[in-house]
């Protein structure tokens, strides 16, 4: 056994010794052209796609990886990719390859041939707004017809009862914060102005009339989705806080106000989202709502997508890869189908793969 | 050579060397998997390279290792229905046996035909050498227990099955080696069993270890040493010569197959080196084996694999947890260390140097069977096996006192110094960090990847070779599962398959059990060596269920 052990030892390191190398060259892309015989550098592509399982060529060969997928052993140099799918328009690009370098293009967005649009209502709208978690408020200037949606399930429900004392209020402005299941709305009910906090995670909504603790009409109402106590409202000099369970009011320190304070108002206009792991820009310019996909190797492209009403809000549910909005011509609520999967996230692109969107734009 | 195979009582410049070498493997071991660490985080691209490497390192490992555990389970089933007694008494009478088995084309099935190949070779070695053994009937089988907490639950089946033996019992002598600081109980069963057993055997009788003996530590080894030291006094007054005594230091659970003493018997007559050699039965831990949770039976089914890879390689073999050796060779090499832990392991480097590398381990297929380590419930037991592993990773306190030795040995040849130096450098090395860079820190490079890596080619293909290396490591563990299967102990339980394809699906548990189990207490032990916090013996809890 011993004599065996050691012919067998001298073996396995011998192929180590040979294997081993070899392994390390061809992880860092080295490989022999079969035709010349000497060893070349290579680069690769990594390539996912939304939606994945797309076919992919390279300088039009079939790859036999479907998306997502790694193309290995290209030479420097242009690679002339298609990607294919049922439905879609083909992507294809000359893209650059560099020995030992990886080209990403991730989460490459297919342009379906026709945009999945949904209606959802069958009466228009004055705006929408989002409000906790997946829940869409369509608001009318009646209280009565403000409408919550849980987004795609089925028809909305009214906020308000017809026999509810706040039900013939008028809507001044309504308050959300992000995944917060609380909104303010500031309305005028028989005259009076009124701020009424309502709690969209009872069912039916629990509605508390707030007026009291505000002296006067403040520039804007905003609060922190985990904090379910505390609101700040900002007048022109100073900050209050309002605690809503002991309902009392006190004078903030403006340096010191908690971070995560984000509240849209409806004054404010929501149309414009960076989605598909922040390397697609979504946004209405006028009334045409249009995606811009990333794109790096060749000239930009645009896609139109539907037409909305304008000054509206837009809501883009990153869970669904949803974009709800109001239409143009009648006002009533649509979907349409922007993403068809969630995005990859795990593969870190490379900043010099991004869109370079301004800062400004980017704060959604 | 004369070496003082300890590290207490060191002249001022050996006690700094001793210190510099107890603190060498945990700081390889901490530079390793440290620097890795640092090399992922910082050097992505060089780390990534290095891990690969070493990937691919193991899995040759893995796969030559199963190779040689194959071979070596065949081997097993090979001997397991080998006549030993019939073959010790044909060395008896040497000259004639010779001949007479020499031309015969031996059984029919090709396992008896391959096991008579290597009777014949080992006899033919035995007749050239000319060093002829004592004849069988003034052989003495010496076999101390060392107890401390052990019940008649564990001891009783240990004796039973010596008892069992087929080979002369009336030449066995058992001693129990009991600690003075034993609760009442314990001693009592002892005297107890000593006293239904003491006609059974030439004789069987207790040695108590008083608690406090200036110069030992409360080691097992001291134990055993009290015990040997009155077994020679006892074989000197009755005229038996050490060298017709073979000497088996088993733990208190240890239960010997049927055919162990008749195997050891035949081994130890049939190698010419007999005094300079030890010989190493291979451990399974079937006593309890289905009554502990399934990450033991994972664990110590690995630790027999282990021990069946290496008895495949006698060179670099070193003896573990019960075995047996020559009685002349204890008593010249002044018995066991008794300020030591690692006991089993030290006898050997101690003989080793004793000798000048004369010395070597034989390896026998036949299995004694021992406990794992279990507790009252899954949290104990995981502690408990924690612990042991932690003990026996402690040999490497083996390892400065040894590196000593050879520096100091200039009969040793220095080959033979840097291979085995190697080997238990390197064994220690890789017992602490393998685990957590196969299971953890191998992925590090991909998951703290900064731009600049994640945008190069090796950052893509890294999963993919590491993919590839972990198939091949799984078909490596589909043959060990095989294995363990077929060697697993029957259980007359129902739907006994069921159990079997459970045990099966624990292997899964293999990367958990390689870092928490294996390189963890490892890390742990040499960790302590290099701050100097010696480790004090730890008795394993064992528990049995009673069978009905």
């Amino acid at each position: 056994m011993l004599w065996l052990r050691k012919i067998v030892f001298y073996i396995f390191a011998l192929i180590y010794l040979v294997i081993c190398p070899l392994i390390v060259a061809r992880m860092l892309g080295f490989v022999i052209n079969p035709l010349t015989h000497h060893i070349v550098k290579t680069g690769l592509v990594y390539i996912s796609t939304n939606p994945p399982d797309a076919t992919v060529y390279v300088d039009g060969r079939l790859s036999h990886q479907k998306t997502p997928a790694v193309l290995r052993d290209l030479r420097p140099g242009k690679h002339f990719i298609r990607i294919e799918m049922d439905g879609y328009n083909d992507w294809e690009r000359d893209v650059p390859i560099v020995g030992k370098k990886a080209t990403v293009l991730a989460n490459t967005l297919l342009i379906p041939q026709e945009w999945p649009i949904k209606k959802i209502s069958d009466r228009s709208y004055q705006n929408i707004f989002p409000a906790g978690q997946d829940i869409l408020i369509a608001t009318d200037p009646i209280l009565k017809d403000i409408d919550i949606y849980h987004s795609s399930q089925g028809p909305g429900k009214s906020l308000f009862s017809k026999n509810s004392i706040y039900a013939d209020g008028l809507l001044v402005r309504l308050f959300s914060a992000p995944k917060s299941p609380f909104i303010l709305l500031e309305a005028t009910i028989k005259d009076k102005h009124k701020f009424l906090w309502v709690n969209l995670k009872e069912n039916p909504p629990m509605v508390e009339d707030i007026s009291d603790l505000f002296s006067d009409i403040p520039t804007r109402i905003a609060w922190d989705n985990a904090d379910n106590e505390n609101i700040f409202a900002f007048y022109l000099r100073d900050v209050y806080r309002i605690n809503i369970k002991d309902k009392a009011v006190s004078l903030q320190d403006a340096g010191r106000l908690p971070e995560g304070l984000g509240t849209q108002a409806s004054d404010a206009l929501s149309d414009k989202f960076l989605i598909n792991d922040k390397n697609t820009l979504l946004v209405r310019e006028g009334i045409q709502i249009r995606i811009y996909p990333k794109e790096d190797f060749g000239p930009s492209k645009v896609y139109d997508i539907a037409r909305s009403k304008p000054l509206t809000n837009m809501y883009f549910e990153e869970k669904t890869g949803e974009l709800f909005y109001l239409d143009d011509d009648t006002g009533f609520l649509y979907t349409a189908q922007i993403l068809p999967y969630h995005p990859i996230l795990n593969i870190p692109i490379p900043e010099s793969l991004r869109i370079d969107i301004p800062k400004k734009e980017s704060a959604i | 050579m004369k070496f003082h195979y300890s590290k207490e009582n060191l002249k001022p410049r050996q006690a700094k060397l001793q210190r510099s070498l107890e603190i060498l493997p945990g700081a390889c071991s901490w530079s390793v998997l440290l620097g890795l660490i640092f090399l992922s985080i910082f050097f992505p691209f060089t780390a990534a390279i290095l891990i690969a490497a070493f990937y691919l390192s193991w899995i040759m490992r893995i796969l030559y290792s199963t190779l040689f555990l194959l071979l070596s389970y065949l081997q097993m089933n090979i001997e397991r229905n080998t006549d030993w007694v019939l073959r010790i008494h044909g060395i008896d009478n040497l000259p004639v046996y010779l001949k007479e088995v020499t031309p015969k084309r031996f059984g029919r099935h090709w396992r008896q035909r391959v096991s008579h190949k290597i009777h014949l070779r080992q006899l033919n070695k035995l007749s050239a050498s000319g060093i002829l053994p004592p004849a069988s009937k003034d052989l003495y089988h010496l076999v101390i227990f060392p107890v401390i907490k052990e019940g008649r639950d564990i001891l009783e089946p240990a004796i039973d099955a010596i008892s069992r033996q087929n080979f002369h019992l009336k030449q066995t002598v058992v001693i129990f080696a009991l600690e003075e600081r034993a609760a009442l109980p314990i001693q009592n069963t002892v005297y107890e069993l000593e006293k239904k057993y003491k006609d059974v055997f030439f004789d069987c009788f207790t040695v108590v270890h008083p608690a406090v003996v200036p110069g030992e530590a409360r080691v097992k080894g001291a134990n055993v040493t009290c015990a040997a030291k009155q077994a020679a006094v006892f074989f000197q007054n009755r005229q038996i010569p050490f060298e017709n005594v073979i000497i088996s230091c088993f733990d208190a659970d240890t239960v010997v197959s049927l055919n162990y003493f008749a195997c050891l018997t035949y081994h130890f007559m049939v190698s010419p080196n007999r005094h300079r050699a030890s010989f190493q039965p291979i451990p399974v831990y079937h006593n309890n084996i289905w009554h502990v949770p399934g990450f033991a039976r994972v664990v110590e089914t690995g630790s027999s694999f282990y021990q069946l890879i290496e008895a495949t390689n006698p060179e670099k073999l070193v003896t573990f947890s019960s075995h047996s050796m020559s009685f002349k060779a204890l008593v010249d090499v002044d018995y066991w260390p008794v300020d030591m832990i690692s006991d089993d392991s030290a006898i050997f480097w101690k003989s080793y140097i004793h000798y000048d590398g004369q010395y070597q381990v034989v390896p026998m297929y036949v299995t004694l069977s021992m406990d794992v380590a279990s507790a009252h419930n899954w949290w104990q037991t995981a502690y408990s096996v924690y612990k042991q592993k932690q003990r026996w990773a402690w040999g490497v306190e083996n390892f400065p006192i040894v590196m000593r030795a050879f520096l100091r040995s200039k009969k040793i040849p220095l080959y033979e110094k840097l291979r085995l130096g190697f080997k238990l450098f390197e064994g220690n090395l890789s017992w602490a960090t393998s685990g957590f860079i196969l299971s953890i820190i191998g992925w590090l490079p991909v998951i703290f990847a900064r731009r600049e890596f994640a945008s190069s080619v090796v950052y893509y293909n890294v999963p993919d070779i590491a993919n590839t290396i972990f198939a091949l490591g799984f078909f490596a563990i589909c043959i060990t599962i095989i294995l363990s299967l077929s060697i697993l102990p029957k259980t007359k339980i129902r739907y006994r398959w069921l159990l079997k394809l459970g045990h099966a699906f624990e292997w899964l548990m293999v990367p958990f059990i390689l870092v928490v189990f294996s390189a963890m207490p490892a890390l742990h032990a040499q960790t302590r060596l290099m701050f100097g916090k010696y480790l004090e013996f730890w008795v394993t809890d064992k528990k049995r269920i009673p069978q009905k």
